[in-house]
């Protein structure tokens, strides 16, 4: 198994330690202008990911991309989850935590 | 559905699959070739009435994704999956037993259907096979589908792409939660949580089965006390309460409990007339089928 450069599942706060590190989370697109994307993470932050594909605002997006600063992301891979997710996305603040910090014998950090 | 930009290094982005399949050796599952397009709307609707025990057949819509033209399997999946990730099979042992059909332990407990739900990457079609990575964002592990490989229904694979996004979510969680309950229940005597990880709402997620269950050791016991007893009773529910018996619509027949405890049949009625006094277990279709009470 090819374990090398995982990202971490990432929410606004979390990013804070990950700058520098690929990692992946679910924004809401706020706005769009230009390939600059502003979306809000599921703990209520505002991050900018540059680079983004062209997602509808108020659609919901997975961002796989490496941390540039606090609040922002270099995307690579973005991929547009439609406006129905998120009926369980705020849990997924709260399970970033979880998974990266506690039970992380499921994935790799 | 491709999200890659087109100043991005090139890297096609499939959609995730949820991948499913009996591995007997770890990494190089089999596969089923892909049906025609004509049969794959079909196969699909067959597939989620098939997963309805783990999902809402709502969340797998016949319909394909105009996007996803790179996910054409679509094949039947063994009940009594258990959700995984792939760093949990990577860190998986293979059971010393080696009886077929639990082929693997993890977290303790052995594992012959699993889930998985990532993105797949670099597919690959060749004369005699298909290969690809699947990628969850824990690990990537290489697939390969042997186009004519002879499997038996034990080693059925499905494969269907996600349409509802939250089912990636939904996925993890379910994976943390097992492990969660796997891993408890070897610290002390198995605590059921009996809340519902699944989350009500228009999704209309349904609960896929996530019961506590131990490795059960195939060593004879011997029973004299009232405490080995009370022990007996313990590994006999725990059987009970393993995955693929739970989603099993028969339950799990006294021969096989028998079998595995090495212990004589009587012993086991015993230990079932127990449980179906306590309401932890029912018979279904004769007097030799027990399945547990308990969904989860």
């Amino acid at each position: 198994m090819d374990a090398s450069g995982l990202p971490a599942f990432a929410n606004g706060e979390i990013l804070k330690t990950m700058v520098g590190r690929r990692v992946r989370t679910v924004v809401q697109v706020q706005h769009n202008e230009g390939g600059v994307l502003v979306g809000q993470s599921t703990d209520g932050h505002q991050l900018t990911i540059r680079g983004a594909t062209d997602v509808p605002v108020s659609h919901f997006m997975e961002v796989f991309g490496t941390a540039e600063s606090d609040q922002s992301i270099c995307a690579e891979v973005c991929t547009d989850f439609g406006n129905s997710f998120g009926e369980i996305w705020r849990p997924i603040s709260c399970s970033c935590l979880v998974l990266n910090n506690r039970y992380m014998i499921p994935w790799t950090m | 559905m491709a999200g890659s930009k087109g100043s991005f290094p090139a890297r096609p982005r499939l959609s995730p699959l949820i991948s499913r399949q009996a591995p007997p050796p770890l990494g190089l599952p089999s596969l089923l070739p892909p049906p025609p397009p004509v049969a794959t709307s079909a196969a699909a609707a067959r597939q989620s009435a098939m997963m309805s025990q783990d999902f809402s057949p709502s969340q797998f819509t016949p319909s394909q994704n105009a996007a996803d033209s790179t996910t054409p399997f679509k094949m039947r999946g063994a009940s009594g999956t258990m959700p995984l990730t792939v760093k949990q099979i990577a860190d998986a042992h293979q059971s010393g037993t080696g009886e077929k059909g639990a082929p693997f332990v993890v977290d303790g407990v052995e594992t012959a259907n699993i889930r998985l739900v990532g993105m797949v990457n670099g597919k690959t079609e060749r004369n005699t096979d298909v290969s690809f990575t699947l990628d969850d964002g824990t690990g990537r592990l290489d697939f390969i589908r042997w186009v004519n490989d002879a499997s038996d229904s034990s080693e059925t694979v499905a494969i269907q792409p996600i349409t509802d996004f939250n089912e990636v979510t939904l996925h993890f969680i379910q994976c943390v939660r097992m492990h969660i309950e796997n891993t408890k229940s070897k610290v002390g005597s198995p605590t059921r949580t009996g809340s519902s990880m699944g989350v009500s709402g228009s999704n209309g997620f349904s609960e896929s089965s996530t019961p506590t269950s131990l490795k059960s050791t195939p060593a004879p016991m011997t029973i004299g006390s009232n405490g080995s007893s009370t022990d007996l009773n313990t590994q006999v529910l725990n059987i009970f309460r393993e995955p693929a018996n739970i989603e099993s619509e028969h339950g799990v027949h006294i021969n096989e409990i028998a079998k595995r405890l090495k212990l004589p049949e009587a012993k086991i009625r015993e230990a079932i007339a127990f449980h179906e006094d306590a309401g932890h277990i029912y018979s279904t279709i004769d007097e030799f089928h027990y399945k547990s009470a308990f969904a989860d």
